[in-house]
């Protein structure tokens, strides 16, 4: 008897050891990929126990970049968006011809508040260049009659521009994340990636009941960020935050950023300092952003929002923000220095 | 049987001890935010230094120019011929999932690590 209870009395301490191990060991696996792609970052994480599937699930996201950034670059001799802007017309893969048809239709619903036809303007004030530089006003001027989403003609893959330069700038990054999403959806493992700061959750994170997706802090330097959101999407959520925080000059004591507003040919100058836009779509998130950044905060942002079923998080210079309804219980504030900005659509 | 019968006092030491341990170990695996940091230059990883370990500071210099000033806990970009300097300013690295680019450089500094309080990544 005394024999039999010591065993039972052993074999369930080796149980609870058993499951001590097991627990404190029971982290979930991730493989964690960074590349250069797009002229910026491209990072994922990816969460499988199979490390050689993630590799395999990395490689197809970096592909799936690679190849959207050898449709739409305008400054890779080898592009397609490149040779279309110095030939004026290509026959166009069926990417492009897709990318850029989407791209038109989100433009044109925005108001073109966002117009991927200012290639020549942003050429101008060298953006994408190593030295930007403020161009001369009566340079400006010229350039802006030309900025017309109408003069692109797309005829099956046949594409023709007139006097204009194609820019997917503003929306590139979520095109590609859009490809990356639809390269590995059939693996149906979670993953998150970044290109550029344009983020693409898939799936449920295994780690959590939801994906944290940090938003930079406008004021302090790259790793900062003064909120988080907690997304945990059904399948997969983008994201993308606008700042003027990003790719800045300063000439003559003042400083211009990146974010050109077609209508005036100049950085957009309002309270705002960064928009950060969640969207069932790249191209959406990264066109919303823009276009929100552009518009500011008032009633026909809102609207913009609602018609492509995104949220939005404002943030202004004053350090105040503004979250849209449905991501209000997202958001968790992790700066004391931001105020909730009481905003009346009425 | 009753319980109090089967396990001796001496049992039970042990259970708790046990319990004890497995809620320690849980509990340092989920705060633990002990950062490696990741040289990766040209798509090669360089150096893979645990910050912990560093007591001196020092400076490494790549082949490609960049130099990173390596710390306890810290780690940085402090020089790199670029125009924009975007990876010096990013300041001092110190949380796992914090990174520094140098993009004309392709030289990236990304720290590796758990933390609870880190998001998966960062819009910016």
């Amino acid at each position: 008897m005394k024999k039999s209870a010591a065993t039972l009395k052993t074999l369930m301490l080796l149980c609870l050891l058993f499951f001590i191990v097991i627990f404190s060991g029971c982290q979930e696996k991730f493989t964690e990929k960074t590349s250069f792609a797009m002229g910026s970052i491209l990072s994922a994480k990816i969460f499988s126990q199979d490390e050689q599937l993630n590799e395999e699930v990395f490689s197809l996201i970096n592909s799936a970049v690679r190849n959207a950034d050898k449709a739409l670059s305008n400054t890779d001799e080898n592009a397609e968006i490149y040779t279309l802007n110095k030939n004026g017309g290509i026959q166009a893969s069926d990417y492009l011809t897709s990318v850029l048809s989407d791209s038109i239709s989100v433009c044109n619903k925005l108001g073109r508040r966002v117009d991927i036809s200012i290639g020549k303007l942003t050429s101008l004030w060298g953006f994408n260049t190593e030295t930007p530089s403020l161009p001369k006003a009566s340079d400006i001027e010229e350039q802006l009659p030309l900025i017309d989403i109408d003069k692109i003609a797309i005829d099956g893959n046949k594409i023709a521009i007139e006097d204009i330069e194609i820019d997917m700038g503003a929306l590139g990054k979520g095109a590609a994340c859009d490809a990356a999403f639809e390269a590995v959806k059939h693996k149906d493992i979670p993953f998150i990636m970044s290109l550029g700061g344009t983020v693409l959750a898939f799936g449920e994170n295994p780690s959590g009941s939801h994906w944290t997706i940090g938003i930079r802090d406008p004021f302090l330097s790259a790793n900062s960020y003064f909120a988080t959101l907690k997304l945990a999407p059904k399948n997969a959520v983008f994201v993308s935050t606008s700042g003027s925080y990003e790719k800045t000059f300063t000439e003559n004591s003042k400083t211009y950023h990146h974010i050109l507003d077609p209508k005036t040919g100049y950085p957009v100058e309002n309270e705002l300092i960064s928009v950060t836009v969640v969207s069932p779509s790249g191209i959406t998130a990264d066109a919303l952003s823009t276009a929100l950044f552009i518009n500011g905060l008032n009633a026909e942002s809102l609207v913009s929002l609602k018609s492509f079923s995104s949220e939005a998080v404002f943030v202004f210079k004053n350090k105040t923000y503004y979250v849209t309804d449905g991501l209000k219980e997202a958001l968790e504030l992790t700066s004391s220095d931001y105020k909730y900005l009481d905003y009346n659509e009425n | 049987m009753k319980i109090k019968d089967f396990f001796k006092k001496n049992d039970i030491i042990i259970i708790f001890a046990a319990i004890l341990a497995a809620c320690l170990l849980l509990l340092f695996s989920k705060n633990s935010s002990e950062a490696s940091a990741q040289i990766i230059a040209d798509g090669e990883t360089l150096y893979n230094i645990n910050l912990s370990d560093v007591y001196n500071t020092y400076t490494v210099t790549l082949n490609n120019g960049v130099e990173i000033e390596i710390s306890h806990g810290q780690i940085s970009f402090i020089s790199s011929d670029c125009m924009g300097l975007d990876c010096v300013n990013c300041g001092k690295l110190s949380k796992p999932g914090d990174i520094a680019v140098c993009i004309p450089n392709k030289t990236i500094i990304k720290l590796t690590g758990r933390s609870s309080k880190a998001p998966d990544t960062v819009t910016y």
